[in-house]
């Protein structure tokens, strides 16, 4: 155990806002010796030019990203919601006459080997990439922060025997047992939705396990429990409350990640396949006609990545404005 | 030390059992017979029957479970439905190139990784820094396949230095292993950049400044070894994520494979084959893991103080 004076000594710094604290050091250390930060000397020479800190313009930056992913997230909604109104074409119509033309005026993302509009099948294939991040993040997020905020508050043989458990499900690397989940239960966008959440569980009972854990020691825990309130009420109304930033960030983050596995899954043929192809079973198709239709594969690809990079940086946004201190710098 | 090695062997021991009752579990529950998809839909009842009792399946589970488990113990996984082959032969053949790949992979993302950290450190805040950081925001929120696909198009299909698909020797893993690297090495990337953006601020290096060592040895030598080896704690999560996506990776590139063996398995309901797989990568997950954690024992002192309990 540090002394406490030792860990207010090393925690004080990070009271102050990080930006201060951070362009502080930089300026004392350069002050002391002439080659403070040992970066290349362009580089060096550039920091004490600048002397801004650097987080000022990551500030910025993201101040303008957060509003564009924002509408982004917004246009993909409208996609998964209207796609009628959206998509110049009906994703079954086969434009015989125009099989593989290139993106232009008539097809803005071109066509498939059917003649198909891209951008129609890009559009219709929005629904299932959305129902997928959020269902499976509901679900798994509501079983996962159960599971851990129990082990972590109760401790003792239950926590032991949750944690066990959530280690040999770990165990498993994630992609195989989704492949082995869908293989199991058929091709269906439930149980897509389920073995995407199945995979993702351990991850927020871990995480909030380790939160449950700090809460519980804290003096109102035993306070309310002497007042007498139930472990469950306890549980809803105390330790969840304290994790709700934790859990907000890391389902934001999540809804990225289950959008991926499930692209993954369709793209090695374990998703939905009726007349609207979901947007990883675009991209299996257009593999085959990698070498000439280089438009099959970048714009449905395209859309995962801009769909994902959106809610990524809607969940580091959140998370630095609600919870700074974990931030990454 | 002794003590604390072999607890950490019965614990990853009991995770394996577990997991090995785990994957047998959820792959027995198959809705759709094996036998009678082998058999072909005009087969009779009796011929159906009889290939169900032959593959084993006709018996109750638990019975199924037992000689399962004695099978693994022994170092059998069962026969293939469709091939017949033992399951332990076909996968062996198929594992050199699956390590070969994840190996060289893995590599090629502790490098990658490492030295963008670095880079990125040292242009801290300048546009070196932040065009690592957007990419690799887009890196990470890219599907694997897909930047296989447009390494595919750039340097297959556009610039034609590279094949595509093949086995046989070096060029054709190009590929494959700069994608999975490259995807792989992203959060290696932030794992060193925060890393060492922290240990820059540790009371450690004001002892060396005021010790009169260099700037440039601070940071080459204690910082960046001190990024490096959290880095180490990485290498099981990197592990499971490049079999996780050597699945991909060789479905994608035509590799051989234990990845490209599953997905076909699954096509064919071969379930002995899927589970030998599954059981296989999650075997090698568990031993990376407990390498790990034993050499950062060695590494680390620090941590052979700290009881295991509570901080795991």
């Amino acid at each position: 155990m540090k002394p406490a004076v030792d860990q207010l000594v090393s925690a004080s710094p990070r009271a102050l806002p990080d930006m201060m604290f951070e362009a502080s050091v930089l300026e004392e250390s350069s002050s002391r010796s002439p080659s403070s930060i040992p970066e290349s000397p362009r580089a060096r020479r550039r920091l004490r030019e600048q002397r801004i800190p650097s987080r000022m313009s990551q500030v910025r930056l993201l101040d303008v990203l957060v509003p564009v992913s924002l509408s982004l997230l917004l246009f993909v909604a409208l996609c998964a919601a209207f796609p009628a109104a959206i998509a110049p074409h009906l994703p079954t119509d086969m434009h015989t006459d125009a099989i593989l033309s290139e993106p232009g005026r008539t097809y803005w993302f071109g066509t498939d080997q059917f003649g198909r509009d891209v951008f129609s099948l890009v559009v219709y294939g929005a629904r299932q990439s959305v129902l997928i991040g959020i269902f499976s993040v509901l679900i798994s997020c509501t079983i996962g922060v159960s599971i851990g905020l129990t082990a972590g508050y109760a401790g003792g043989w239950l926590d032991m025997a949750l944690m066990r458990f959530i280690d040999i499900w770990m165990a498993i690397p994630n992609i195989l047992l989704a492949i082995a989940l869908s293989t199991v239960l058929g091709p269906s966008l439930v149980n897509t939705i389920f073995a995407i959440s199945v995979t993702a569980i351990p991850k927020y009972a871990r995480i909030l396990r380790g939160q449950a854990l700090l809460v519980r020691s804290r003096p109102f825990i035993e306070a309310s429990r002497a007042a007498g309130a139930s472990h469950f009420s306890i549980l809803r109304r105390h330790v969840l409350p304290h994790c709700s930033v934790q859990i907000m960030v890391l389902a934001t983050l999540g809804v990225g990640s289950s959008i991926l596995i499930g692209s993954g899954l369709s793209f090695l043929g374990l998703g939905v396949n009726d007349e609207r192809p979901d947007w990883g079973f675009l991209l299996t198709q257009g593999r085959s006609y990698l070498s000439v239709a280089w438009w099959t594969v970048t714009f449905p690809g395209l859309a995962i990545t801009s769909l994902v990079v959106s809610v990524n940086l809607l969940g580091d946004a959140l998370r630095r404005r609600l919870d700074p201190r974990s931030a990454p710098r | 030390m002794l003590r604390r090695i072999v607890e950490r062997f019965l614990v990853s021991l009991g995770v394996i059992i577990g997991a090995v009752t785990l994957i047998f579990l959820v792959l027995n529950w198959l809705p759709g017979d094996a036998a009678t998809l082998i058999a072909g839909e005009d087969a009779s009842p009796e011929t159906v029957h009889h290939l169900r009792v032959k593959l084993g399946t006709d018996r109750p589970l638990s019975d199924q479970y037992r000689s399962y488990l004695n099978g693994v113990i022994h170092g059998d996984l069962g026969t293939s439905y469709v091939t017949r082959e033992p399951v332990v032969r076909r996968l062996a053949a198929q594992l050199p190139s699956t390590l070969m790949l994840t190996f060289s992979a893995c590599s090629v993302a502790i490098t990658l990784g490492v030295a963008l950290g670095v880079l990125s450190v040292l242009y801290r805040g300048r546009w070196l820094d932040q065009g690592i950081q957007a990419l690799s925001l887009f890196v990470h929120s890219m599907p694997s396949f897909w930047l296989g696909m447009l390494m595919i198009l750039l340097f297959s299909v556009r610039l034609g230095w590279l094949p595509v698909i093949g086995n046989g020797g070096l060029l054709p893993l190009v590929l494959p292993v700069a994608t999975l690297g490259i995807w792989l090495s992203v959060p290696l990337q932030r794992l060193v950049r925060d890393g060492m953006l922290e240990g820059l601020h540790e009371p450690y290096v004001t002892t060396l400044r005021a010790k009169g060592l260099g700037e440039r040895r601070i940071f080459y030598v204690h910082v960046l070894r001190n990024a490096v080896t959290s880095t180490i704690t990485m290498l099981g999560v990197l592990v499971g994520e490049s079999l996780s996506n050597a699945v991909i990776m060789e479905t994608l590139f035509a590799r051989q494979g234990i990845g490209r063996t599953t997905v076909e398995a699954i096509g064919q309901k071969d379930v002995p084959v899927v589970q030998g797989a599954i059981l296989i990568s999650s075997v090698a997950y568990v031993l990376v893991n407990l390498l790990v954690d034993l050499s950062y024992t060695l590494i680390d002192p620090r941590t052979r103080l700290v009881v295991s309990k509570g901080t795991r």
